[in-house]
């Protein structure tokens, strides 16, 4: 299918592409050098517009609060910080965002113990898995989050875990695994087999291959599946939203009810959340791009 | 490998899988024809939870709702997200840095960009969008009506998802080969010929893998509407899963009847995939 396609044009090869790119760019002359300037002025102006949510948002943080609810906006101000000392010290976001970390790494290292063996059987094993996986992981993501989270509000009220943290890492482990088994099964079939038989050869097991080739070798792979797997926790409102309540709340719901609760006051330690986390957020997508271009455009079926 | 290994090394993935993602996925099968109150085992009730639906104008409002944006929002994504990836293809500087600027919309959590972006259009704040648009002498109250309502909706999930296109056509430009566009330009196509005879046709594979992903998206929606309109069922803005929220959730616990609900968006979402999934198996016929 077509999602297996993507990625070779994105990976390995991209850089030589690129400077290919460059070189033909230039061989064409001046006129195209034209259009490739007004192609750049018109990206940034594109990504100024992209932007500008996170803007506005940071603008509002940290403007006075008389200010900031000015109609016409005031664009002159004194800057001041007080909304982040709030944010930090005035609501329960500290505990929040301890939490949802806590979440997050544990998802993080649940999933790829559990995912990477059975990605790396995968790619050993079965020739035919790859299509099942991919239709596997195509499905699930097109299921509405609700058909399998519904059942898991009822069996974690059941089992007396609701509002925990461990429903929530088994939860997100759980709907993420198909699309790590995708990601990582691709990964890992782009190593030589020989890696692995040479190993077993020279007296290792098949599990010490794994653990002592294998797994060295595929850093950036590892390494996409598991950022994926842990913005899953800063990101995912739906299947929080349904298993929390009060102890176990993550970013996403705490910034859902802060917003929903519509107090002119709440607004600028929300400006001021939602700018801490979209500048990390920015800063990580800039430099760690390779790997989310691998993650989107190779995986392609995260939901 | 022998198989042992390989039911040892992938048995724990399999087995979770099968525990947390099929059996929910029955146990919604099965809901969907009982009266489940919460804590208690369902009765069954036949096709009583469909009946209600089907009968039910709330429901028929919000499955054309979501049908309709899922539609105007993929055509929207595909034709912005080609020239956005065309513009990005022929910059000269920062090729990479911009990237990586869009796909920050597509990742931060979506609670908190349609609370950013939604504040730009909020006259508490000062609205910068509505000041721009009070120059053209056009006043807008976005969250009174339901067309202003959905078209922010809208708008967001342009703004949230566009690079998801952009980066999978930009991915497809790069690695198209150059003789097809020489031989082109040599034959005198302009423009437009090049893009349509050749380009167009060479992402073709990409333009349907893009619609069926943005399909399945926006038949989910959900975090957007409820931070953007949270009076949805109001608004003429409720999606079919803000609608299973509130059913099973929220107003009621009937989760019977939201699992009912979730069966036809599973339908809803085959029967509208049909032509992509057509074509891509004919594509891959015609290669095998």
């Amino acid at each position: 299918m077509t999602a297996i396609d993507v990625p070779d044009g994105l990976l390995g090869r991209r850089r030589a592409r690129k400077n290919a790119a460059a070189a033909a760019q230039q061989a064409q002359g001046p006129a195209k050098g034209g259009t490739s300037w007004l192609a750049f002025w018109a990206m940034v102006v594109i990504a100024l517009l992209m932007m500008a949510p996170f803007i506005w948002a940071g603008l509002t943080a940290i403007k006075p609060f008389s200010d900031a609810f000015q109609n016409p906006p005031v664009w002159s101000f004194t800057p001041q910080f007080s909304a982040f000392t709030e944010l930090w010290k005035g609501t329960t976001f500290a505990k929040v965002l301890g939490n949802t970390a806590i979440v997050a790494v544990a998802s993080v290292i649940v999933s790829l113990v559990i995912g990477a063996p059975a990605a790396y059987a995968f790619a050993r094993y079965a020739g035919r898995i790859g299509p099942i996986l991919l239709v596997l992981a195509l499905v699930f993501r097109a299921l509405p989050r609700f058909a399998v989270v519904l059942p898991f509000y009822e069996a974690s009220r059941a089992l007396g875990i609701y509002d925990t943290n461990v429903a929530l890492v088994i939860a997100f482990v759980a709907v993420n695994m198909p699309f790590m088994l995708l990601l990582l099964t691709g990964f890992f079939r782009e190593l030589p087999v020989e890696l692995d038989e040479s190993a077993m050869i020279d007296g290792c097991t098949r599990l010490q291959a794994f653990r002592k080739v294998i797994v060295p070798l595929s850093g950036p792979g590892l390494i996409t599946a598991g950022m994926f797997a842990f913005l899953l926790a800063f990101q995912e409102y739906l299947v929080a939203l349904t298993l929390t309540q009060n102890n176990a709340v993550t970013i996403p719901v705490f910034v859902a009810a802060q917003a929903g609760a519509d107090d002119i006051t709440t607004f600028q330690t929300l400006a001021a959340l939602s700018l801490a986390l979209a500048v990390p957020i920015v800063l990580i997508t800039i430099f760690a791009r390779k790997y989310f271009v691998a993650g989107l455009a190779g995986g392609a079926v995260k939901g | 490998m022998r198989t042992r290994t390989f039911f040892a090394l992938s048995g724990p993935a399999i087995a979770l899988m099968a525990a947390l993602l099929v059996i929910p996925l029955i146990a919604t099968v099965q809901w969907s024809f009982q009266n489940v109150p919460v804590g208690e085992a369902g009765v069954f009730n036949g096709l009583d939870n469909y009946r209600e639906l089907l009968t039910s104008p709330r429901f028929r409002d919000a499955a054309v709702f979501t049908v309709g944006f899922a539609l105007v929002v993929t055509t929207l994504k595909v034709v912005l997200g080609y020239i956005v990836a065309l513009t990005l293809h022929k910059a000269r500087h920062g090729r990479a840095i911009f990237l990586g600027i869009l796909l920050a919309t597509y990742v931060v959590p979506t609670v908190v960009g349609a609370l950013d972006f939604s504040w730009l259009f909020n006259d508490i704040f000062g609205g910068p969008v509505n000041r721009f648009l009070d120059l053209f002498g056009v006043q807008i109250e976005w969250l009174v009506n339901e067309w202003p309502a959905r078209t922010l909706l809208a708008m967001h999930m342009l703004w949230h998802e566009i690079p998801f296109a952009v980066l999978i056509f930009y991915a497809g430009l790069q690695g198209m080969p150059d003789e097809p566009l020489e031989a082109a330009s040599l034959d005198g196509a302009n423009w437009f010929q090049k893009q349509r005879y050749v380009i167009i046709p060479a992402l073709g594979r990409l333009v349907t893998f893009v619609c069926v992903i943005s399909i399945m998206d926006a038949l989910k929606i959900f975090d957007s509407i409820r931070i953007i309109t949270p009076a949805a069922s109001q608004l003429g803005t409720e999606s079919l899963m803000t609608y299973v929220f509130q059913i099973a959730l929220n107003d009621s616990y009937r989760l019977g009847i939201g699992s009912a609900v979730n069966l036809l968006t599973i339908i809803l979402t085959l029967v509208l995939l049909i032509p992509f999934l057509r074509s891509t198996w004919r594509d891959a016929r015609g290669i095998a």
